[in-house]
This record gives C-alpha cells, sequence and structure tokens, in this order.
C-alpha cells in the first residue's frame, strides 16, 4: 500500500510538469488551431535562461541566485522566445502572401543551422524531436538512425529533408492556388513550420550550450517528510503547488481581465473579434507569452528535482505533453491539467507495477486510443474538427 | 614569467621538432603499426586517453632501444566512434601504410566493424577497451587486452555475493544497451549459482532523468545489493534519487562507472557504493606506481581507465613481437596467443584460447568522494 502511494506521489509530481506544459500547447490551440510542436523547445530554452542567468550571476557578481530570481529570468528567458517565434515564424503565415515567406522561413532555417554545423564542425545534425525523427527516417535508411533519442544523422540527409519539405509545402501551395483558394493560414503549413522550429531549436541548443548534459543547480534543496515508508519530497510538493498557483492565476487572467476575455473572444471567432476591435496580433503574443512562461516553470522545477539539463531534454516531455492536451481536450484548460496528470499516474504506476520497457508505449498508446475513441479528448468540447 | 613561459614554449617545439624527426630518420628501419580510435566526436575522450597510453609505452620502448633493434612507430586513424570508419580506416591501413597489427578500437561496435578486414587479411588487430564478448570471435588474429562482458557480469555477482555479502539482489538495466543487457544477464546466472536470489529487475533508457518509479519498486521489495550496469551519466542521477527515497542497499556497478564524473555528478550519493573496473592508481604495484609517475611527468594528469588499458597493451604487442623474433604477421599473431603471465599497470595478462586476456578485476568501493581500492579478484 505504501508502495502505492508513493507511486502516486511521483506520478502527480510528474505529472503536474506535464499539465504545466500541455498547458501551453492548449492554450495556443484554443487561439490558432495550431498545435506548436516547437513548445518543447521553448521549455528546453526557459530552463537553460535560469541556469545561464545562475551561472552568470555567480560568476560575474559572486551573487548566489535563489529560486525566484531564477524562475523569473527563466520566465521571462521563453516568454520572449515564444513572442519572437509566432512574431517570425508563425505570424507570416496568416497574412495573405503566405507561400513566399514559408518557403523563406523553411529554406533559411534549413540553410541557417546547416552553416551552424558547419561553422562549428560537426559532421551530424539532430532530430531529436520525435516527430522530426520520423519525417527523417523517412528519407533516410533506417540503419542510419541508431536509437529514437540522440539518433545522428548526416548532414546530406538532414539537407534532403530540408528540401523535400520545401518542394511538399512548395507543392501543396500551388495546388491550393491552382484551385483559386483563400490562402490563411494552411493548418498543414503551420504544422510543418514548427516542426522546422523545433529542429532549428534544438541544434541551435546544441551549438549554443554543447551537447553535454549540465547540473542543473540545486536551487531548492531537497527536503524529505516522511510518513512511515512514504517519503514526501519538498520539492515534489512544490512542484505541485506551482502548478496549482499557476492555474488559478491563470484562470484569473482569463476571467477577470481584459486580455483574457481578448483572448476568449479570439478563440471564438478570430474575424468577429477583430470586427470588434480586439487586436489579434497582440492577443495571439500574450497567449504565447503565457503558455511558454508556464512551460519555462515546469522546465525549471523539474530541473531542480532531477539535476540533468541538456538541449534534447524537451522533446519526450514536450511529446507527452501534447499528448496529455489532447486527451484532456485540445482548447481545453482544466483538460490539459487533467490529462496531465493522468499521463504522470499513468507512467508511474506502468513503471511500478507492469514493466518500466513499456512505460513510453503506454504515454503513446493514450493518443492513439483517445483518438480513436473520443477525438475531444475527455474535456473537450464538440467543436468541428479544425486540424 | 611570460618570458619564461615562452622560453619554456621555444624548449617544448624543438625538444617536439628532434623527438618527431627521429622515426622520419629512421625510415625504413621502424616497425610500423596502425592505430583506430575516436580521436574526435562523442567518445573523443577515451580515443584521446588511449593516444597518449600508446604514445607513452612506445616512447618508453623506443628509448631502451625498441623492439628487435628497429624503433615502433604508430600511424593514428581517427573513427569518429562509426564503425563505418573503423572499417575504411583498418583497410586503409593494412593496404597503403602496410602496419604489422592494428591496434583498437575502442567502442565494441566499432572494433567489430574493423576486425574482419583485418582477419581475412592476416594482419592481428588488438583492442584494449571493448569488452563486448563477440569481439574476438570475429576470428583468430583478433585479439584484446581486457576483460569480456560476461567476466565481468560474474565478477560484480561474485563480489555481490562474497565481498559485500549479499543473500538478495536486484537490477536496473538499461533497455537499449547491449553492454547494460550482457552484464545483467552474467550477473543473474553468476549470482543464483552462488545461492542468491533475485529479487527484482527494472529498467530504463539512455537519457532518462526520473528513476522515482523504478526506484519505488525497489525499495517495495527490499534487496542487498543493487547492481546497476550503465554508464555513469545516468547512474549518478539514479544513486542520487536513490538516496533520497532512503533505499538502504548497496550499489554496485561495473566499468560504465568508472569516471571522475561520477563522484561530481552524485555527490555523496555515490559514498558506500562498489565497482567492478580494469584498474585503480590506488594500487601499490611497482607496474601502477611506474606509470602514475610517468603520466605526472609528461601529461601532468593521473591515467585514467582507458590511459592504463592503452598503455599495457602497447607492451603485450612489443612482448609478442620479441617473442617471435621477427616484425612478421603470422609469427606475431602465434606470439600473442601465446601470452602468458606479462605483468602491467592494469594487472597480469595471460592470453586464453578465446584470444581474450584472463586477469584480474579491481573492485573499488566509493569512500568520502574518492574511488578507493579493495581488492584485486579473479573468481
Amino acid at each position: 500500500m505504501s508502495e502505492f502511494i508513493q507511486q502516486l506521489i511521483n506520478g502527480i509530481a510528474l505529472g503536474s510538469i506535464y499539465g504545466l506544459i500541455a498547458v501551453g500547447y492548449t492554450i495556443v490551440y484554443g487561439i490558432l488551431g495550431l498545435i506548436n510542436f516547437a513548445h518543447g523547445e521553448i521549455y528546453m530554452m526557459g530552463t537553460f535562461s535560469a541556469f545561464l542567468a545562475v551561472q552568470f550571476a555567480k560568476s560575474k557578481f559572486g551573487w548566489e541566485m535563489g529560486f525566484f530570481p531564477a524562475l523569473l529570468i527563466g520566465m521571462l528567458g521563453a516568454a520572449v522566445l515564444g513572442v519572437a517565434i509566432e512574431r517570425i515564424a508563425y505570424r507570416p503565415l496568416r497574412a495573405k502572401s503566405a507561400v513566399p515567406a514559408v518557403m523563406l522561413g523553411l529554406i533559411g532555417g534549413g540553410a541557417a543551422f546547416m552553416l551552424l554545423g558547419g561553422i562549428m564542425g560537426h559532421a551530424g545534425v539532430h532530430f531529436g524531436n520525435p516527430l522530426a525523427l520520423f519525417v527523417s527516417t523517412s528519407v533516410s535508411s533506417s540503419s542510419a538512425v541508431e536509437k529514437v533519442e540522440g539518433a545522428q544523422i548526416p548532414a546530406l540527409v538532414s539537407l534532403a529533408v530540408w528540401a523535400m519539405l520545401a518542394f511538399g509545402v512548395y507543392r501543396l501551395s500551388k495546388e491550393k492556388l491552382a484551385q483559386r483558394k483563400k490562402l490563411k493560414a494552411g493548418t498543414l503549413t503551420a504544422l510543418l513550420t514548427a516542426l522546422g522550429v523545433s529542429l532549428l531549436l534544438q541544434n541551435l541548443g546544441i551549438q549554443m550550450f554543447g551537447a553535454t548534459p549540465k547540473s542543473f543547480p540545486p536551487l531548492v534543496e531537497f527536503y524529505p517528510y516522511e510518513f512511515g515508508s512514504i517519503i514526501l519530497a519538498n520539492q515534489d510538493m512544490l512542484i505541485f503547488g506551482a502548478m496549482v498557483v499557476s492555474m488559478v492565476v491563470l484562470q484569473l487572467i482569463i476571467y477577470k481581465t481584459k486580455i483574457g476575455k481578448a483572448m476568449r473572444a479570439v478563440a471564438v471567432d478570430q474575424d468577429a473579434a477583430r470586427l470588434m476591435g480586439v487586436r489579434l496580433d497582440f492577443t495571439i503574443s500574450c497567449a504565447f507569452a503565457i503558455g511558454s512562461s508556464l512551460a519555462a516553470i515546469a522546465g525549471v522545477l523539474y530541473a531542480i528535482r532531477y539535476t540533468k539539463i541538456d538541449p534534447l531534454m524537451g522533446a519526450l516531455p514536450g511529446a507527452k505533453a501534447f499528448v496529455a492536451a489532447v486527451l484532456g481536450g485540445i482548447g481545453n484548460i482544466p483538460g490539459a491539467v487533467v490529462g496531465g496528470l493522468i499521463m504522470g499516474v499513468t507512467e508511474a504506476l506502468v513503471v511500478g507495477y507492469v514493466s518500466s520497457t513499456l512505460r513510453d508505449a503506454f504515454a503513446f498508446g493514450i493518443l492513439i486510443l483517445i483518438l480513436l475513441v473520443k477525438p475531444t479528448g475527455l474535456m473537450g468540447s464538440n467543436q468541428p474538427e479544425k486540424v | 614569467m611570460r618570458m619564461k613561459s615562452i622560453v619554456a614554449a621555444a624548449a617544448a617545439v624543438l625538444l617536439g621538432a628532434l623527438v618527431c624527426a627521429a622515426p622520419l630518420r629512421a625510415e625504413g628501419e621502424t616497425i610500423k603499426l596502425g592505430a583506430v580510435l575516436p580521436l574526435t566526436g562523442g567518445i573523443a575522450a577515451f580515443g584521446m586517453e588511449s593516444k597518449d597510453g600508446i604514445n607513452l609505452a612506445v616512447d618508453e620502448i623506443n628509448a631502451k632501444g625498441g623492439v628487435l633493434g628497429k624503433k615502433l612507430e604508430v600511424l593514428f586513424e581517427d573513427d569518429k566512434g562509426d564503425p563505418a570508419d573503423t572499417t575504411n580506416a583498418v583497410s586503409k591501413l593494412i593496404n597503403t601504410d602496410k602496419v604489422l597489427a592494428i591496434l583498437g578500437s575502442v567502442a565494441s561496435s566499432c572494433t567489430l566493424a574493423g576486425a574482419p578486414v583485418a582477419n581475412s587479411a592476416k594482419i592481428p588487430m588488438i583492442t584494449h577497451n571493448s569488452t563486448n564478448d563477440k569481439v574476438t570471435g570475429v576470428g583468430e588474429y583478433v585479439f584484446r587486452t581486457c576483460f569480456i562482458d560476461s567476466f565481468q557480469g560474474a565478477t560484480s555477482a561474485y563480489v555481490a555475493a562474497k565481498i559485500i555479502k549479499a543473500k538478495t539482489a536486484a537490477l536496473v538495466t538499461d533497455v537499449n544497451s547491449d553492454y547494460s543487457k550482457g552484464l545483467g544477464e552474467a550477473f543473474t546466472a553468476k549470482f543464483k549459482e552462488l545461492g542468491g536470489t533475485i529479487t527484482g529487475e527494472v529498467s530504463y533508457q539512455q537519457n532518462d532523468v526520473n528513476f522515482s518509479s523504478q526506484l519505488t519498486k525497489l525499495k517495495g521489495t527490499p534487496a542487498d545489493v543493487i547492481f546497476i550496469p550503465g554508464y555513469y551519466t545516468e547512474v549518478a542521477l539514479i544513486l542520487k534519487q536513490a538516496k533520497q527515497l532512503k533505499i538502504g542497499s548497496v550499489f554496485l556497478g561495473a566499468d560504465g562507472w568508472d569516471d571522475p564524473k561520477l563522484l561530481e555528478l552524485a555527490a555523496d550519493a555515490a559514498d558506500g557504493t562498489y565497482i567492478v573496473t580494469h584498474y585503480s592508481a590506488d594500487q601499490k604495484t611497482p607496474e601502477v606506481e611506474k606509470l602514475v609517475k610517468a603520466y605526472q611527468d609528461k601529461y601532468k594528469r593521473g591515467p585514467a581507465v582507458t590511459d592504463a588499458l592503452a598503455y599495457d597493451m602497447v607492451y603485450v604487442v612489443a612482448d609478442a613481437m620479441k617473442r617471435a623474433g621477427k616484425a612478421d604477421s603470422q609469427a606475431l599473431r602465434d606470439a600473442l596467443a601465446a601470452t602468458k603471465d606479462l605483468k602491467g599497470a592494469t594487472g597480469s595478462v595471460t592470453m586464453n584460447k578465446d584470444r581474450n586476456a584472463d586477469k584480474n578485476a579491481i573492485v573499488l568501493k566509493v569512500e568520502g568522494g574518492k574511488m578507493k581500492f579493495v581488492e584485486s579478484v579473479k573468481p
């Protein structure tokens, strides 16, 4: 029994992390109908912002930065990055002349990290994101991919992937043009762009921080509360508490402030909201900023709890949080939290009572199951499918 | 100070030029060996350590007049830790450079890729660091001067049963690693043979950071010993989280733990753990003391386990050459196979019929943030 309770505690702590990340997916989806696959990388970058700030403060000023300043800097870093990604990569897609922008974006992004790889003398380009890996494996032979996490694929193959992506997007847009349909934020185009951004950030992370894992400083010292043989870690309580507080604050923002009202309006109908004088771009930027800073909270807490950080740390939690968001009903904020908690607890129980080998298989099995049985998710409303 | 260092640098350059010039003058009178090592890439640290070890041993041998009246010359090739590059490098060394024998590589997957080329060309290939059981099975020209994974796993079981005196054991294995699974299987078989019981086995994947669920499961069925055949990055996190969950078992690992980074990452959570490995700088044998001193003089650092293994390998090859009496690949192969009781820093080497070194394993215990020598065992 005590083992079961301990597994529940482990699962709830992990689930709170997934929940916090999942909310970012869900907010952006609710407003834009876009699945921001770069969200896992925003989580990573936010964590690294906090990490670098702590190191910088210590080495330059001899200041042992505490938990809250580090958390705030992480949130700020992630929010700036999230808004910048939206501004640079996604907003042009909403404009009328989407095709050239997307082409430029993809080719530019590809060229940028090819160049970086070349300059830094790295022979391989990294594909850590499982979805990106799927894209790349469909091009390269499976033998080139050693394992799902940390596969090194020669630069030539990555160039081929980028070329094919760009070609695919070009063909799709051309067909659409031929059909004389209005070109407005093609969902597939946006999805591919998001994947590209995700890859770009992972590789940038490797160039900037190095692929070697770093040890995150223990900003909150581990302290166990013992109840018989059950151990409740202060860090786990902090994670759960931070999740609850964030959710309360988020609900207040959404239902009690003007910007929250604007966000809800945009989520219902973009055009109507714009006609009523809602500043569309600003509202969307705010959604990205909020989602990104929540991801940074998750990242910093996770790093404090589990110590190790590296530029690919966002790939798997990002993918699992996406499943959590779908599970709870994408677009629904309480749903994302519930989905995250279910994912976390399932993972802990599968490892504890079934088999640790099947952990990830269960996590992604949930995604397939929910899409087959109840595509709107546990708490999702029954709207017509946007994707 | 500045002036001094410039003078020192100039002296070093001059000295280096002289050393480099020496083999050039002796062209045609050297015995050429090839070395294939990961000098760049993800496991470059092991490649560079190997290179230092090889260079030191070759310099020492040449300073004493070389082998068979000739100086040794080693041609280094970089395989980046990539098996395809190992195959190419081995072909080049054999066909273009006409080497007598090949040293390396480090990763078992690389050596397994290069060895068939050397074997079919009847050129001996000797590895110092590839522990996978299959490596020397490639053919009778492939040797290794370290122990193998199944020995390592069995020795770990012996340590658990006889030194830690455990009755029960649990395992934490990396599900994607042949190394981890191989060690786990050998451990399980030997531990049962010694009368112990395996109470549980959990697994993880490389790059995992959260092991709390696995460890909670193990806590439910307490074992005297928990054996973790993995690499130091994950092991450090596992040890930390096990301490947080107040798991009272003794932790035990193999040569994947043997890196200073383990102590850095795990800090006091590593205290009280046991490690089965190839070498200890604390072991007070004349060979170890000589190696440590030579490293301090030449490289200003202590030799790590890969340094010591590479250093010893060169002496095994030189010894076989002397016994062969001529610089001939076939004669060298036969002499290598007959290597017996050759003392080195990583223990004494005797080639068994599978062309693997029969040597002792070193047991270390972590105490006060240091890996301390416990004993040298061969069950």
